[in-house]
C-alpha cells in the first residue's frame, strides 16, 4: 500500500526527500570536519563555528552535485578553508583572537604554572610558524593534525596523491622545526 | 663524515617519522646515520631534541584542530537554511552559466561573421573553368580546388596562403597596415562604412575598440545568462516564494 502511495508521489518530492535525509546524514558525520578546519584557520570557536555553519549552507545549496560523500567532504573542506581564510583576513584588525585554544587540554592538574607558561610560549611561535608556512603546506599539515586523519584520507580530501601528501607533510614538519628551534 | 655533516640528516629523518615520539633511534632508516647515533653521543642528544620538537609541534597542531562544534550545531544549520530560505539548486544549475556564455559565444562569432562588409558580387566571381577534358582524369572525386594551387599569389610576402575555399579572385584586397596605425584605419573604415566621415573624429587619438567595431555589435550579444541565474537561484520557477 506504502509502494502505491509512494509510486504516486512527485518524483520531486521523492528526490526531496532523499536529499535532505542524506544531507542530514552529512551534517552527521561531517560538522567536526568542516569545525576542525575552520578551527586550524581561526583558532577561535565562535568563528569556527560560525564559519563551518555557513560552509554547510553553501553546501546545502549545492548538494544536488554533491551526493557522493567524498566528494561533499573534499568540497567541504575547499569551502571551510576558504571561508576561513576570508573570515581572519576581515578578523585581522580585530586582535581579539583567542589564541588558547590549546590552553584548555594545558589545564590538567599535574602541570605547573612554569609549563603552562613554556607551553603558551611554544604554541603562539607554532603559531606563527604555521603562518610561515605557504597555504598547501599549511593544508596538509593541519588536516593530518586531524585526530583519525592518515596521509590517505588527507588526499582524499584534498584531491591529491598520497605521495604528494606525504612529501607536503614532509617538508612543512621540517620547516616547522627548523622555525622552532 | 663529520658531526656537522651529519645534522641536516638528523633534522631530514626525525621529520620524516611521524609521530616523532614513537619511533626508537634504533628504527632510523638510514643505516649509516643510525651507526653513527650508536656511537655519538651529540649527535644522538641533537636527534632526540629534534625528535621531541617534532613532537611537541604534532601535540600543538593536534591540539589546534581538536574539538568538537557544540551540540546545537546541526540545529543552527536547519535554521538558517529555514530562515534564509535555501534549496538545493538542480545539478546542472553550475553549467547553466556556462552554456549560456558557450551560447553567447557562438551568437557574437555568427554575427561576426554575418556582419562581416560585403565582398565582391556573387558574378565577379571567378568561376573555375570547365574541366579541360574530365574523362582524361584517373580520379574523377579530386575536389576541384586543386589547381587552385597554382593560382598566383597576390600576397605580400609572409602573410598566410589563401584560406580553403577561397580563390584569390575573390578575397577581399589586403593590406598591410604597420602595427601603430590599425585603430586610425579601422576608425576610417568605421567612418565610411556608416557613411558619414568625420574629420574631427578620425584626427581623435585613442578610440575604445568596442567604438571600433560599433556597427559589429548587435543587440543580439546582450543575451544575459543572469535572467537563467535567477531563476535557478531557489531551484524553483521564478516567483516561486516557497520555503523549505
Ligand atoms: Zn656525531
Amino acid at each position: 500500500m506504502d509502494a502505491l502511495v509512494d509510486s504516486y508521489l512527485e518524483p520531486a518530492v521523492i528526490l526531496d526527500q532523499s536529499l535532505e535525509r542524506e544531507f542530514e546524514q552529512r551534517l552527521a558525520d561531517s560538522s567536526a570536519l568542516a569545525f576542525r578546519v575552520a578551527l586550524g584557520v581561526l583558532r577561535n570557536r565562535d568563528d569556527a563555528e560560525d564559519v563551518a555553519q555557513e560552509a554547510f549552507l553553501r553546501a546545502f545549496r549545492n548538494f544536488s552535485r554533491l551526493r557522493d560523500r567524498d566528494r561533499f567532504r573534499a568540497w567541504l573542506v575547499r569551502t571551510t578553508w576558504r571561508l576561513a581564510l576570508d573570515r581572519i583576513r576581515a578578523a585581522r584588525r580585530r586582535e581579539a583572537r583567542e589564541t588558547s585554544v590549546m590552553m584548555e587540554e594545558l589545564n590538567s592538574p599535574e602541570r605547573t604554572v612554569e609549563d603552562v607558561r613554556a607551553a603558551r610560549e611554544f604554541e603562539q611561535r607554532l603559531v606563527r610558524a604555521l603562518d610561515e608556512l605557504s597555504e598547501k603546506l599549511r593544508v596538509v599539515v593541519l588536516l593530518a593534525a586531524i585526530e583519525g586523519h592518515d596521509t590517505r584520507e588527507v588526499g582524499r580530501l584534498l584531491g591529491l596523491p598520497e605521495g604528494t601528501v606525504k612529501s607536503r607533510l614532509f617538508h612543512a614538519r621540517k620547516k616547522l622545526a627548523a622555525m622552532l628551534r | 663524515m663529520s658531526c656537522e655533516q651529519y645534522k641536516s640528516r638528523i633534522a631530514v629523518v626525525a621529520a620524516a617519522f611521524r609521530p616523532a615520539s614513537s619511533t626508537p633511534s634504533n628504527a632510523v632508516p638510514d643505516l649509516d646515520l643510525a651507526a653513527h647515533l650508536a656511537a655519538c653521543p651529540a649527535c644522538r642528544a641533537e636527534f632526540d631534541t629534534q625528535r621531541a620538537l617534532l613532537a611537541s609541534i604534532d601535540r600543538g597542531l593536534a591540539s589546534m584542530v581538536a574539538g568538537k562544534p557544540a551540540g546545537d550545531f546541526a540545529a543552527h544549520v536547519r535554521s538558517r537554511i529555514a530562515q534564509e530560505g535555501i534549496a538545493p539548486r538542480p545539478w546542472f544549475a553550475g553549467w547553466l552559466p556556462v552554456t549560456a556564455a558557450a551560447l553567447a559565444l557562438v551568437v557574437l562569432v555568427g554575427v561576426l561573421t554575418i556582419g562581416r562588409p560585403p565582398r565582391l558580387p556573387q558574378s565577379t566571381r571567378v568561376t573555375p573553368p570547365a574541366p579541360v577534358a574530365p574523362a582524361e582524369k584517373p580520379h574523377a572525386t579530386a575536389p576541384p580546388e586543386v589547381p587552385r594551387t597554382e593560382a598566383p599569389t597576390t600576397v605580400a610576402a609572409g602573410r598566410r596562403p589563401p584560406r580553403e575555399g577561397q580563390s584569390a579572385a575573390n578575397r577581399e584586397p589586403e593590406v598591410l597596415v604597420p602595427r601603430g596605425e590599425m585603430a586610425a584605419v579601422m576608425r576610417l573604415f568605421n567612418a565610411n562604412w556608416e557613411g558619414k566621415a568625420d574629420g574631427a573624429s578620425l584626427m581623435a587619438a585613442a578610440m575604445p575598440t568596442t567604438e571600433i567595431l560599433k556597427p559589429l555589435a548587435t543587440p543580439e550579444l546582450k543575451i544575459s545568462p543572469l535572467e537563467i541565474e535567477r531563476l535557478d537561484e531557489k531551484g524553483k520557477p521564478k516567483g516561486s516564494s516557497e520555503n523549505r
